[in-house]
């Protein structure tokens, strides 16, 4: 099962990040971030698997495609709401 | 300019509702319809105390087509169809505050028809339909139980069903007359770990019911 989180719009991209680890320590992996109105959508792998403290998922702000990283899996990458504008954002975990 | 719109809002509304009684050929259809308009009155005065007074109103307006039950030799018969419906106003935070840089947002959710019968004997669905804004926020977890928060993270995604049915009794997340799937106890123990990490205090309190309701 899904579970669906909201995150509100003008957080940090640190803020934001934070708040994506937190809820992976009970929810499971980030699998994608969409967009609400005004803020953004968190969708996680409810009952997953739990990463490790300091394994959690990481954001990263890309211009255009973004790159391959070495020891990372890229979980999505698009435009979503960061200190609330629309700004292109990679999400990486740790293999 | 609002209050310009305003005017003409019940008109267009009263339109837009004819318009689509037509479009659904006059069947046993349920319409529904809602306009919201902001009106703000501005008071400004440099003698006075406050020197200047914003003043905001909703100006909300909710239409329906709503079929009867039923019909005998063309006559309606019996009560119109259920509906259930809530709304919700929020205000966010746009950043530096001015006295006009707010941004309001109006939410609507309602069930109607046979989905409105068959939960209205649950009232917590009703309540989660007429409540707006309902899904669960995200938030850090403060960094001296962290570690811990996935300990019980990994304990509750490995208890057994009915494990998870006992500790959402203890917790006054399912009623014993409810019967929901095993995923959607699941899903509501998730959602109040994930409530409770983001405050100690509250951890501490699920920490003490989960070992209570495991134990032995």
């Amino acid at each position: 099962m899904v579970d669906i989180v909201s995150a509100k719009g003008t957080l940090g991209l640190q803020q934001l990040q934070a708040d994506i680890q937190g809820a992976e320590g009970v929810r499971g992996v980030l699998l994608t971030i969409g967009l609400t109105e005004t803020g953004n959508s968190l969708a996680f792998a409810g009952g997953g698997d739990i990463p490790d403290p300091g394994e959690g998922t990481t954001l990263e702000i890309v211009a255009g495609h973004p790159a391959n990283r070495p020891g990372f899996t890229l979980v999505c990458f698009g435009p979503i709401f960061v200190e609330g504008a629309l700004k292109p954002v990679a999400a990486y975990r740790p293999k | 300019m609002n209050s310009c719109a305003n005017s003409r809002g019940p008109a267009r509304l009263a339109c837009t509702l004819a318009l689509l009684f037509l479009v659904a050929g006059c069947g046993r259809t349920l319409l529904f319809g809602e306009r919201d308009g902001f009106n703000f009155a501005i008071r400004a005065d440099s003698a006075s105390q406050p020197p200047l007074e914003v003043n905001f109103g909703l100006d909300r307006t909710v239409g329906t087509i709503i079929p009867a039950a039923a019909q005998v030799d063309g006559r309606p018969v019996g009560e119109g169809v259920n509906m259930f419906a809530g709304f919700q106003i929020d205000r966010d935070d746009t950043g530096t505050p001015t006295p006009l840089g707010v941004k309001i947002r109006v939410g609507t959710q309602f069930a109607s028809g046979e989905a409105a019968k068959k939960v209205a004997g649950n009232p917590e669905v009703v309540n989660r339909i007429v409540t707006v804004g309902d899904r669960p926020h995200a938030g850090p977890t403060p960094a001296v139980i962290d570690a811990e928060v996935r300990v019980y993270g990994r304990a509750l995604r490995d208890l057994t069903p009915e494990q998870k049915r006992k500790l959402a009794l203890d917790l006054g997340l399912l009623s014993r007359s409810e019967t929901v799937s095993d995923d959607v106890i699941a899903k509501r123990l998730r959602d109040h770990l994930d409530a409770a990490r983001q405050n100690v205090d509250s951890f501490n309190e699920f920490k003490q019911a989960f070992d209570r309701s495991t134990r032995g």
